[in-house]
């Protein structure tokens, strides 16, 4: 009788011991659950595009990676007028990146046949050294997924569409993009950034066939922003610009990296060329301006006949 | 004595009075048939922050999709801010009532596109001043609204 309450006092202490562990466990998974998310709003967790199988890093970027003398891209650009343009980066995903080598600045009217679609650091590219003949399709909220479903797009007979939408009916030689600063506090970049901007790609193409598509990366943020902790910092912006890399090579289209115009040694947008740490100034927008016009594609006239 | 006091005091205040009204109509550019439109810009561009600059006529034309002869003068933000003074001349009254439509339209448009994005950019929008006055029409986006209606109305009437 008198081992009883002993065996109950162990069986008891062994309860407590048994749900002071489960107790514990619950709340370091509760812990490690918020870190994770915590990881991926800031944008810390690392990106690895769709199928690729690795990280955007590992995608065939020329050796001497982007971003390291802009002329990088003559090798392997579809730029060149060799027999080489009519690769296609879908048959051979293996190639380099297509980047668009240095070329003799083009003139305004390069732009009459162009549409450039983007957010509000593309606002004030228009406004500040945009060329006028262009058409501009800009929200200053726009996003990869945004493009193709919200209704931003004021038509002639008043009513409102997606981005994509109002290209249909018009046509357009060339197209540029620059989106991905509003998709830093996504949660899957996956889906809604790379995902969501190939189809963009795709839809792209299939309203306009015969357009040269433009893809640019993305320019960093001031070492100002950088130090407020927030999303959008210089490396989420790089891990964009990997996907960006990727998808450019996956989807066979043009890539223009234009932010290495506005990056400093230490990575940073220069202080000088920002009102508010991400946003450019009228003196970066005409380096950005700059770069787009020695950054051409020239089709010959076979090609441009076939168009 | 009394008299002559009175009488200098009387001619005095009736001066002073007309004095006032001569200055005010001077640096508000008082309405008339040809409105000081440059003096207005430079007024309101001054309203604006120091995002906003001067923007060619041609891209100004674009933004609103009319003619770039239409543009008298336009000083915006672009991206930043919505900060933006844009002064139309337009070839009629009916042509100007329809620059304002339009004017009216993209203000809207923008407030929506910034609502979620800079709240207190929409609100701007949705406070901004557009006005119609003969064949002139006056927009301004800046966080000072009341200033910028009072501004437009003194020169234009």
């Amino acid at each position: 009788m008198a081992e009883r309450p002993a065996e109950t006092r162990t069986r008891k202490k062994q309860q407590q011991r048994y749900r002071r562990l489960t107790y514990l466990t619950v709340l370091a998974l509760l812990l490690a659950g918020c870190g994770v998310w915590f990881a991926a709003r800031a944008g810390w967790s690392p990106l690895f595009p769709p199928d690729s199988g690795s990280s955007p890093g590992d995608v065939s970027l020329p050796e001497d990676g982007p971003g390291g003398s802009g002329s990088s891209s003559q090798a392997g650009a579809p730029g060149s007028n060799s027999s080489e343009d009519d690769r296609s980066l879908t048959e051979d995903p293996g190639q380099p990146v297509w980047f668009v080598p240095e070329s003799e600045a083009v003139d305004a009217s390069w732009y009459d046949d162009a549409v450039f679609l983007g957010d509000s650091r593309l606002d004030g590219f228009r406004l500040y050294a945009g060329p006028s003949g262009a058409t501009y399709f800009t929200e200053a909220g726009a996003k990869a997924l945004s493009i193709a479903d919200k209704n931003t797009e004021r038509l002639p007979d008043g009513s409102k569409v997606p981005i994509l939408k109002a290209l249909e009916g018009r046509t357009f030689s060339k197209v540029y993009l620059n989106l991905g600063m509003n998709n830093l506090g996504d949660y899957d970049i996956q889906k809604e950034f790379v995902d969501a901007y190939a189809a963009d790609i795709d839809r792209i193409r299939a309203i306009q066939p015969d357009c040269d598509i433009y893809l640019m990366t993305l320019f960093p943020v001031t070492a100002e922003q950088e130090a407020k902790g927030s999303y959008v910092n210089n490396r989420a912006i790089a891990d964009l610009n990997s996907c960006i890399r990727y998808l450019a090579a996956e989807k066979g289209v043009y890539l223009l990296e234009v932010d290495s115009v506005l990056t400093d040694a230490d990575g940073n947008l220069p202080e000088e060329s920002s009102f508010d740490g991400i946003h450019l100034t009228p003196e970066a927008c005409k380096l950005w301006r700059q770069y787009l016009d020695t950054h051409t594609v020239q089709k010959s006239a076979a090609e441009s006949e076939r168009s | 004595m009394r008299k002559f006091l009175a009488a200098a005091l009387a001619a005095l205040l009736t001066l002073s009075l007309g004095a006032c009204g001569n200055g005010g109509d001077a640096a508000s550019g008082a309405s008339s048939a040809d409105p000081d439109l440059d003096g207005l810009f430079t007024e309101l561009s001054a309203l604006c922050g120091e995002a906003a600059v001067d923007i060619d006529p041609a891209t100004a034309a674009g933004l609103y999709g009319v003619e770039e002869s239409e543009v008298f003068a336009c000083r915006a933000a672009g991206g930043v801010s919505a900060d933006e003074a844009t002064i139309f001349q337009c070839a009629d009254e009916a042509r100007a009532a329809e620059v304002l439509a339009i004017a009216e339209t993209r203000l809207a448009d923008q407030a929506e596109s910034y609502a979620d994005y800079l709240p207190e950019e929409a609100v701007k929008l949705q406070n901004a001043a557009a006005v119609r006055s003969g064949s002139v029409v006056a927009v301004c986006v800046c966080a000072d609204a009341e200033k910028a209606a009072e501004l437009i109305r003194n020169y234009l009437g």
